[in-house]
């Protein structure tokens, strides 16, 4: 290394050196160095470095990836033919580099909950998705396969392909669809523009998912958007409503719809994005055969039209439907397009009022069955009790159906209080109905009990639990439905903190169930008793033995591959719960990360989501994981928000959780107004958990915020609060004493504060160990006890 | 900007006397900075990768905190701690990751938006360390200002509030140091 004069000149000659043309660089250098041939060295060599690295810093690099070729340009930024920069190994990509200004952070964010599911995406027809990021220049960027191949309507014509080609062909992508679907992926943007054909004549479409990450929640550009290729989006996607599967069937009819007769479906008399938003809205599509005479009248007509039809559901129920129908009509079978007319319209009608429904069938059932039993209360018992089991299954599919925490599908309140208002008639009728068949009366009570607990009605749900309960002998051959009465019983008992009741018929339901081998081959509905046992034994604090029911309903939802994403997701939303109350936070966390996973699978918004981000949070932040916490906060906002539905507010404990999270990374002037409104609202209208949230929240950001003697009052109302329904043992009463001691610190109150700090790190160090939060409750009680000792902290 | 500096400095200084809460409060005016400069690190790993954005921060902020009761002169002063400690967390990463045995496969990603060309391979973080002390040697300004634009994110105008130097010094200063690190690590002799 030079000497410190020599670097001063050094420096000095680079600065000169970069004022002057590249080319008079070298000769001006060795006069101004007068020389020094080291100095020259140096200089030069900085120079070249820094033109290097300036270059390298445009953009002719993203991440790991050199750019090479510009392939296409969009509405959402340009395409680059790239390779990978690091020398590893050579692959050749396709990056889709997007145009700034549609948030990089969120499509980041995007991008990292779509990423294992996209990866997952592995179909000969679909080009993968293998990579993102953010460039030097901070616009986001996504790496995919790159497709050498012909855009397939260009693909179709320069080989005059014959129809059933086509068709084949369409069918080929309708098979890389539904595996999509299949793995929880919409595409969005099916167009031709996306469908590339290879040289061996294989169809490929491209950018799964890719629609979703790119959307905006801005309502303008959002449009702005689907105003760029409208002519393949769904009418859904126009008016902005939720996008499905069903989607995807639309945009393939049209796809389909041109391939085959080489125009649109709609008839354009301008090119204008509103000319095609307006005729994909109102026209109804025009038959296939109208436009060219290759094609017959009929079944293709049909075909198509079913995949065109403006009602998601009144399309193809999926991809595959479509794609064996295309079949059918291939091979000359009657395609079901035509056939299902009559079966879809009732099917609409039942979508549509589906609470009425289940009422209309219950009551019809229940009066049919009532008028049957009487008159042929001759027959033989044996063909009694056939009857009697299809009866009760018919009760069972219709009510079991009506559990909001299922699929979300009734709303409470709403259309399903007829559903209720008639269950006391059913009820009625149990005992002349099932005069015979005591086993089919308690499974009716059973089912009944089941709706009730569902409902909440917890006192009629009562009577049927123990109207089973009374008939338990009679179910003596048949230990499933013995099981289920006793659970049925454990979990209202469960519902209604009677916690030694919840115990015992719990465990007599496990045993039971595990008495009989068909049973136990059904592992999910074993982990949902293993898992609900679980749950009653940390209630009443038996905290060892519910850890082992917890893993042990653990390890069987791991083994479980049947079930549907959100049966598993609740599941794994239970035992979240379970560990977080006996204190096991890694596998809490576990857990809920396992539950969000499954639940966002579904398409319906569900309330047991935004509790698992909120768990989640709260699991996170007494890991010490503020910022996964605030991830958690937001998306738990986010799913709150969807389930409430675009006309509700939004309830206050969400609202609570993410402003204290915004407040706790930083944001602590955007926080307390929220915080202020927040407060209002749970006095007003929330209950004693919604109150004590927002008191300590308030409480303790305002602490942060400087203000700790604003904040003491409300930290210690939250405290009063808190006492009433929480354990004084307990971390949520430990947090808030945290909180408490340290709005005490501040203020100079150190004695105070040091006994709240105690209280804080006892109770956490009891529930849950030596973790982050215990440690961090520690050094500040260690901290307080020293400036007691020292005295300096007395003001 | 210059009240805040003078709010983070005060509460350096109470942290030091042994307010523990100061730290807190500390914490979260940086830590925007401190997170974004970790998720441009790590952008782009797997979410299998052991260590991630947030874990970063997060080991940044209980190092500081084990520093309960060190003494902080200023805002320059902390900032240059967290930067050096940053530093330490970086190679304890590299050298985790090569324990992992994740080597060839490990995706290369840039470790600050500025130097695209830098990555975070095991071998990079060693150069820029041996780098920055280096430069330490010629020219320690410039080695703080490469720590604080690299390491901990800082724009060009932070870095000069935090140095107590002016804008234009702190650009020429980014200028001659990047040209350098890009000289060491890139073309090594």
């Amino acid at each position: 290394m030079s000497s410190d004069a020599q670097w001063s000149d050094i420096e000095n000659l680079f600065f000169e050196a970069l004022g002057l043309p590249a080319s008079e660089r070298a000769d001006w250098l060795a006069e101004a160095a007068h020389g020094r041939e080291e100095v020259v060295h140096e200089v030069l060599t900085l120079l070249q470095a820094h033109e290097q690295s300036e270059s390298e810093a445009r953009e002719t690099r993203v991440g790991a990836y050199r750019l090479e070729r510009l392939i296409g340009r969009g509405g959402m930024g340009e395409v680059w033919l790239a390779s990978r920069a690091d020398g590893h190994f050579e692959q050749r990509v396709a990056i889709k580099l997007v145009r700034s200004g549609l948030g990089a952070d969120l499509l980041l964010s995007r991008f990292q909950q779509e990423r294992s599911l996209l990866a997952r995406l592995n179909h000969p027809n679909i080009a993968r998705l293998l990579d993102g990021g953010v460039s030097a220049s901070g616009r986001p960027f996504l790496v995919m396969e790159y497709v050498e191949g012909e855009p397939i309507a260009d693909f179709c014509k320069r080989h005059s392909l014959a129809l059933p080609a086509r068709i084949e062909m369409i069918r080929q992508l309708c098979g890389a669809v539904e595996y999509a679907h299949r793995n929880l992926i919409v595409h969005r943007d099916i167009k031709p523009g996306n469908v590339l054909v290879t040289a061996d004549g294989s169809p490929k479409l491209l950018d799964f998912g890719i629609a979703k990450l790119l959307e905006t929640d801005s309502a303008a550009t959002a449009t702005a958007i689907h105003l760029l290729t409208p002519r393949y989006a769904s009418p859904e996607q126009l008016r902005g409503d939720p996008v499905t599967t069903a989607s995807d069937v639309y945009s393939l009819g049209v796809l389909a719809f041109e391939l085959i007769t080489g125009c649109l479906p709609y008839e354009l008399h301008g090119n204008s994005p509103a000319e095609i938003v307006s005729a994909i809205a109102t026209q109804e599509p025009r038959h296939a055969s109208r436009t060219t005479n290759q094609i017959p009248r009929g079944d293709l007509d049909a075909v198509l039209a079913k995949a065109l039809e403006k009602e998601p559901a009144a399309r193809y129920g999926s991809v595959d439907q479509f794609s064996e129908d295309l079949k059918n009509y291939l091979v000359g079978r009657p395609v079901s397009a035509r056939v299902l007319t009559t079966r879809y319209r009732l099917g609409k009608y039942l979508r549509r009022h589906w609470a009425g429904a289940v009422a209309v069938a219950v009551v019809a059932v229940a009066l049919a069955t009532a008028t049957a039993m009487s008159v042929r209360a001759a027959r033989s018992a044996r063909l009694e009790q056939a009857r009697s089991a299809r009866v009760t299954q018919f009760l069972e599919d219709m009510l079991g159906s009506i559990d909001p925490s299922w699929e979300g599908t009734v709303s409470r309140g709403g259309a399903d209080t007829r559903v209720l208002d008639l269950l006391p008639a059913a009820r009625k009728q149990i005992g002349t109905v099932f005069a015979h068949d005591p086993a089919a009366a308690a499974r009716v009570h059973r089912i009944i009990a089941r709706a009730y607990t569902n409902l909440q009605q917890y006192p009629d749900a009562e009577t049927d639990s123990k109207a089973a309960l009374a008939l338990l002998p009679s179910l003596e051959d048949d230990p499933a439905e013995k099981a289920r009465v006793l659970f049925t019983a454990g979990e209202l008992d469960f519902r209604m903190s009677h916690r030694n009741e919840e115990e015992r018929e719990l465990r007599q339901a496990l045993a039971t169930f595990e008495s009989s081998p068909a049973m136990t081959a059904d592992a999910a509905e074993h982990a949902i008793y293993v898992t609900k046992l679980a749950e009653a034994l940390a209630d009443v604090g038996k905290r060892e033995e519910a850890a082992q029911y917890a893993d042990r309903g653990a390890r069987l939802l791991g083994g479980i591959s049947t079930a549907s994403p959100v049966q598993t997701g609740i599941i794994h939303d239970n035992l979240a719960l379970i560990y977080l109350k006996i204190g096991r936070l890694e596998p809490a966390r576990a857990e809920a990360r396992q539950g969000i996973e499954q639940l966002a699978q579904s398409p319906r918004p569900l309330n047991e989501l935004s509790n698992l981000y909120w768990w989640l949070e709260v699991i996170d932040r007494y890991l010490g994981d503020l910022t996964d916490a605030r991830t958690a906060a937001e998306l738990g906002a986010q799913a709150a928000a969807r389930a409430a539905g675009p006309n509700e507010t939004l309830t206050v404990a969400p609202r609570i959780e993410l402003a204290y999270m915004q407040a706790l990374s930083g944001e602590i002037p955007r926080a307390l107004p929220e915080l202020v409104r927040c407060l209002a609202e749970a006095r007003n209208t929330g209950g004693d958990e919604d109150l004590f949230h927002a008191l300590h929240s308030l409480g303790y950001v305002l602490t942060l915020a400087g203000r700790a003697r604003e904040g003491e009052p409300l930290l210690r109302e939250a405290l009063r609060t808190g006492a009433k329904f929480l354990a004084d043992t307990g971390p949520s009463i430990g947090m808030c004493s945290l909180e408490l001691g340290e709005c005490l610190e501040r203020q100079g109150r150190l004695t105070e504060a040091r006994a709240f700090y105690q209280v804080a790190r006892d109770n956490f160090r009891n529930h849950y160990g030596p973790v982050y939060v215990t440690r961090r409750a520690d050094a500040q009680l260690a901290s307080v006890t020293a400036r007691i000792s020292s005295g300096s902290g007395v003001r | 900007m210059h009240d805040d500096s003078s709010v983070v400095t005060e509460l350096l200084q109470q942290w030091g006397a042994g307010d523990s809460g100061a730290l807190e409060q500390i914490i979260p005016m940086v830590y925007s900075q401190l997170r974004s400069i970790a998720a441009s690190q790590l952008r782009g790993e797997r979410p299998s990768h052991t260590l991630q954005p947030t874990a970063l921060v997060h080991d940044l902020y209980l190092r500081l905190a084990d520093q309960h009761g060190g003494e902080w002169k200023d805002r320059q002063h902390f900032f240059s701690f967290a930067a050096m400690m940053m530093r330490r967390i970086l190679i304890d990463y590299a050298k985790h990751t090569k324990r992992q045995k994740r080597g060839g496969e490990f995706e290369r990603v840039p470790l600050s938006d500025d130097l695209p060309w830098l990555g975070t391979s095991r071998q990079e973080i060693l150069d820029l360390d041996g780098a920055l002390d280096a430069l330490k040697q010629a020219d320690p300004r410039k080695a703080r200002v490469l720590e604080l634009r690299v390491l901990l994110g800082c724009t060009a105008q932070q870095t000069a509030e935090i140095l107590d130097i002016s804008k234009a010094t702190a650009d020429r200063d980014w200028t001659l140091a990047k040209a350098w690190l890009y000289r060491e690590i890139m073309s090594p002799p």
